[in-house]
């Protein structure tokens, strides 16, 4: 079993696998990862939400340093901006080329990284939305 | 605030990478100078801070503060060893103008130090447990990340962004305590090995060892010691908002900081003389000129090519060199760009000097946290 990541950072839907945040009982604000109190109004009557699973590259640059936690050089990190309106922080994988600001993706889990050890961590990352004009392929 | 309290000593090693020289050899060189600067007996020192951000990591050494002071015969008063990422010398500068202000104190000791070519080689993350860490986030990827954002709004040509390492070494040549002195080219900012696209190496700070120091005292005190004292107008640390969506082509917490700060001195944008920013990355010069209202937000770039930020322009940024050439020994950083404001009011900057320079501010950030900075000091400086 690939060691996880993160504890609780998703779960399963009939769509697939989401990303699990936090929704505000009062303003309804959503955060990502789970926060106990709400950032915009500070209550504290929090329920857990599943995430979009699509959204767009808010940000995202491509790597050039032998990072210990990464299995790849180089590599993509980016901010998502996430359909629910909030973002998140990812890797982005499987582009063919280079993503750009604006560029729809969908959320995946799979393997990240590996330990120290070598183990295998199990993370979550964005790659290209299927569908579409269909140029996403399967590498 | 204006006028509450004075520096009256300020002094610093040269920043560089001094394998055979100890985190106490180099604080205590920096803190002698500032004491002799001021003509103080270390007896006089009420209460002494020591900022430093990576020696637990590093060295596996902490609470350093007590031990440099020691050496230097500082002993029975209140010792704070500080930690605030990139802001920790500033935030000990905070710490000690709010004792003054207090009344507890009337006189004390800030030094920055930090030593970071180790045997511990390491990039720069925001914390180990962080989850953008776990993920692959380092920090010159943050910074790539704001300048794609900027990029995509305002658009700006590589070549323009390079010109703020360009101009910052063309400074730190001036400049006898800066890391790098050699002049540079944007052909030899572009054409350095890629850390995070669209930064290059030579669009980063480099890693560096070295210290600063400054005295200061209560204003009226002042003359006792110094027929130049320098005054603060403004001291301010602030944290970050952390908006979701984050704004990364914009700073609102500079904005937010440099409001308070402008309005606690009683001055605007367009008072200052002379500043030192945190130009940790070439994007960050560039966003932090707009943060502080030096011109509108995406005339960044527009206001550097044109030159008004170079020594000789409308109002030079980081004529010591800033992170970018001076250096970035993480700890010192904070008070190194006091002790160069200090150096600038006075009139003692030599061929980097900005004339008739009366007004001057520092500003320094630190941190990583959900697209924002976790802390950001504004002081502004008078004579």
């Amino acid at each position: 079993m690939p060691e996880l990541i993160e504890q609780g950072l998703w779960g399963d839907s009939p769509e697939g696998k989401v990303l699990l945040g936090s929704c505000c009982s009062v303003c309804g604000t959503r955060a990502f990862p789970s926060r106990r109190v709400c950032p915009n109004c500070c209550s504290e009557k929090q329920v857990q939400a599943p995430m979009s699973r699509q959204g767009k590259v808010f940000s995202y640059t491509r790597i050039f340093i032998d990072t210990p936690v990464v299995d790849e050089f180089p590599y993509l990190v980016a901010y998502v901006l996430l359909d629910d309106g909030i973002t998140v922080p990812a890797r982005l994988k499987h582009f063919e080329g280079s993503p750009d600001v604006g560029t729809p993706v969908e959320l995946e889990v799979g393997v990240t990284g590996r330990t120290a050890a070598g183990e295998e961590i199990e993370g979550y990352y964005f790659r290209p939305e299927k569908g579409g004009d269909g140029s996403w392929q399967e590498k | 605030m204006a006028g509450e309290i004075a520096i009256i000593g300020a002094g610093m090693t040269r920043f560089g990478k001094f394998p055979d020289l100890s985190l106490e050899t180099l604080g205590s060189e920096a803190a002698s100078q500032a004491m002799h600067d001021a003509g103080i007996e270390p007896k006089a020192v009420q209460a002494a801070y020591c900022a430093n951000a990576l020696a637990p990591q590093l060295l596996g050494e902490f609470t350093m503060g007590q031990k440099i002071f020691w050496e230097l015969g500082i002993n029975k008063i209140p010792v704070v060893n500080l930690e605030n990422a990139c802001t920790s010398g500033s935030t000990a500068f905070y710490l000690a103008c709010l004792a003054i202000r207090a009344g507890a104190i009337d006189l004390a000791l800030v030094l920055g130090v930090e030593k970071m070519y180790t045997a511990v080689k390491k990039i720069l993350d925001a914390g180990a447990t962080d989850l953008e860490t776990k993920l692959g986030f380092v920090v010159p990827g943050t910074f790539a990340m704001r300048a794609r954002s900027y990029i995509s709004r305002y658009g700006l040509a590589p070549e323009d962004l390079a010109l703020v390492s360009v101009k910052n070494r063309r400074h730190g040549f001036l400049n006898p305590k800066a890391q790098f002195r050699e002049i540079i080219t944007v052909e030899d900012v572009l054409g350095s090995p890629m850390i995070a696209d669209p930064l290059t190496r030579l669009s980063c700070c480099p890693q560096g060892d070295g210290a600063a120091a400054v005295v200061l005292c209560r204003a009226e005190l002042a003359r006792q010691f110094t027929s130049r004292p320098v005054y603060v107008a403004s001291s301010l640390l602030l944290s970050g908002s952390y908006d979701n969506p984050p704004r990364l082509d914009s700073w609102p917490t500079d904005m937010r900081a440099a409001g308070k700060a402008y309005e606690e001195a009683g001055l605007g944008p367009d008072d200052l003389d002379v500043i030192e920013l945190h130009d940790a990355f070439t994007i960050a010069e560039l966003i932090h000129y707009e943060g502080l209202g030096l011109c509108a937000p995406g005339g960044g770039g527009e206001l550097l090519k044109g030159g008004h930020t170079s020594l000789g322009g409308r109002i030079p940024v980081n004529p010591s060199g800033g992170l970018l050439s001076r250096g970035h020994p993480v700890g010192a950083t904070g008070v190194a760009q006091l002790v160069e404001i200090v150096t600038q009011l006075r009139g003692e900057a030599g061929p980097r000097q900005v004339p008739n320079a009366r007004t001057g501010m520092a500003h320094c950030m630190g941190g990583d946290l959900q697209g924002d900075t976790r802390s950001v000091t504004i002081n502004i400086l008078t004579v």
